[in-house]
């Protein structure tokens, strides 16, 4: 029997970069709790943030979009109104900000499309300017670039490296060399991960401690390394294949034997 | 004609008396919540959490982005950090059994433990279960010229309220300081703790907005901490500005009133505490002390008490 070699493996993710994908039950759950919670909110108090007979008390007041009050000789189908400081105490209230001058320059210009990316970069300086999100689907996502970082940016990703001899997919692992034995598994697999991704990649190792061990059948112990990348990217050095993978893509490509031993360490 | 003198453990009826016995042992120490009994309120008997209740206010509104990093990223970080082969329990120094040498000892409250009052925590080895989490943020906002001034007061409490959504408590103060003018019961400002989303809106603003514009914050001492995983610093009143709930409405606030930020967390150490703070993105400066008891934990100790 040949005596058992020790692998150290690199669990290298990069971890969310934006908020997660609310399920259409959660994002109604969500909606519903913060209606109601609008609906028991206090009412705004303008008397505190609008000093009286301001211009910006005029202007905010102008705005606004007043409830009918009661009267004896009306007849309202929803129910008699409960007015108090200008707001109907049975519903939520709706604050209608002023619209400033520069929005309506905004609006108007991005009609024309022709110079919107000149007005864009005017009101830069303008704090109040609307704040546009970026798309949370990238164009990576779009061409399924499973290479670049920029992808599933609501996911965690894993590099995953193709294996030449026997062209299947695991993390990148690193032999441990007798000479290496006192080097630590962390430093073994980080300088690995350097020979073969280039040294312009940013990583954090979490711990010296490996977060698995997997015995294989030829008598191999690979224990793996957590880390996070930090900048940087994965350039390989000998034209290896890799990929940068969430969960469920990584059972797709690698074996079920390896997935049932690594799927506990992987996150959403 | 006489009353019977067998008292029943289960009422006081029998001893002719109009209301339950003060005389020790008493039996009828259930709290009676007149709420309870009352037909007048019945929406006053719904728990907190019910819909019907008055007290109902929903705090599931939104997704709670730090505490998905928490449960998503920093948790089997933590684990993994913390996480040490064949590491033993460190037994805190625990209240004592008196030697039996007198007969008064017998049912005598246990002695106080060796060169301290209160016993100290047993730190368990790190495992699944007791995991570091950010539990609460509590905010203390003393005004010293509020003794001079009383209006102050209101105003470090308003301060609080538009600053975390949340209403804050008064706060008074306790001792009698004659040279300070100072006497108990004075209202010194205002205090609030925070939970759950409350706590991650406020800490995201914190490290995301108002730390990082403050020119002279490096970061929290390392060696701040009250030894139990509770990691405490202060913002003074030029800081308070950088708040955007200030920042826009400046005019509003001729004073600003600085405060103490307290980090309540579950970890056993202080270092625990301040690994799992600089994962939700505080930084930290200074030499870090660990006490000499916290380091030897991976040697197995004689004596359990």
């Amino acid at each position: 029997m040949t005596t058992p070699v020790i692998r150290s493996s690199l669990v290298l993710s990069r971890i969310p970069i934006v908020t997660p994908d609310v399920p259409a039950f959660e994002k109604a759950f969500y909606q519903y709790q913060e209606q109601l919670e609008r609906r028991l909110m206090w009412t705004f108090p303008k008397w505190y943030y609008f000093k009286k007979g301001t211009v910006a008390e005029r202007e905010f007041s102008k705005a606004q979009k007043y409830p009918i009050p009661n009267h004896r000789n009306v007849w309202f189908p929803k129910g008699v109104p409960d007015l108090k400081h200008g707001r109907d105490r049975r519903f939520k209230q709706d604050i209608i900000l002023p619209k400033k001058n520069n929005d309506v320059e905004v609006s108007t210009t991005t009609d024309d499309g022709g110079e919107s990316a000149a007005s864009e970069l005017q009101n830069l300086d303008d704090i109040g300017r609307p704040i546009k999100a970026n798309s949370r689907i990238t164009i990576f996502d779009e061409k399924n670039d499973q290479t670049s970082l920029e992808r599933k940016l609501p996911r965690t990703l894993y590099l995953l490296i193709k294996n030449n001899n026997n062209n299947e997919w695991t993390f990148p692992s690193f032999e441990v060399s007798n000479d290496q034995i006192n080097k630590g598994l962390h430093n073994i697999a980080e300088e690995g991960l350097r020979n073969i991704g280039g040294d312009k990649i940013n990583t954090w190792t979490v711990s010296n401690t490996p977060a698995a061990l997997i015995k294989h059948n030829n008598g191999i112990n690979e224990f793996l390394i957590k880390s996070h990348i930090i900048a940087g990217k994965f350039n390989p050095t000998n034209k290896n294949e890799y990929k940068w993978l969430t969960k469920e893509e990584i059972q797709d490509i690698v074996s079920d034997e390896y997935y049932s031993k690594i799927n506990h360490l992987l996150s959403q | 004609m006489t009353l019977v003198s067998v008292r029943s453990f289960s009422s006081s009826v029998s001893l002719g008396k109009a209301a339950c016995a003060q005389v020790k042992p008493v039996h009828h120490k259930v709290r009676i919540i007149k709420k309870n009994l009352s037909p007048r309120f019945p929406e006053l008997k719904y728990p907190s959490h019910d819909i019907k209740s008055p007290k109902f206010r929903p705090y599931l509104t939104h997704l709670d982005r730090v505490d998905h990093h928490y449960h998503n990223v920093l948790e089997s970080d933590l684990l993994l950090i913390g996480y040490r082969h064949g590491q033993q329990p460190i037994y805190g120094n625990k209240r004592r059994h008196w030697d039996m040498s007198s007969p008064y000892q017998i049912n005598r409250p246990l002695r106080k433990p060796k060169g301290q009052i209160v016993p100290s925590q047993t730190i368990n080895p790190r495992d699944t279960g007791n995991i570091a989490k950010l539990q609460s943020i509590s905010i203390n906002c003393f005004v010293k010229d509020a003794k001079q001034y009383p209006a102050m007061a209101i105003g470090a409490t308003l301060q609080l309220q538009q600053i975390t959504g949340v209403k804050p408590k008064p706060i008074y103060a306790k001792t009698n300081v004659p040279n300070w003018k100072l006497r108990p019961g004075m209202k010194m400002g205002a205090k609030v703790e925070l939970f759950g989303r409350d706590a991650s809106q406020f800490l995201s603003t914190l490290t995301e907005i108002v730390l990082p514009r403050i020119g002279e914050f490096n970061g929290i001492s390392n060696r701040a901490g009250d030894r139990y995983g509770n990691i405490a610093f202060g913002l003074t009143s030029d800081h308070i500005k950088y708040f955007p709930e200030i920042e826009l409405n400046q005019d509003s606030w001729p004073n600003l009133y600085g405060f103490d930020i307290t980090l309540h967390t579950t970890a056993q150490t202080d270092a625990d505490a301040r690994i799992l703070l600089s994962g939700l993105g505080l930084p930290f400066v200074g030499s870090e002390r660990i006490p000499k008891t916290l380091l030897d934990d991976l040697t197995v100790h004689p004596y359990e008490n």
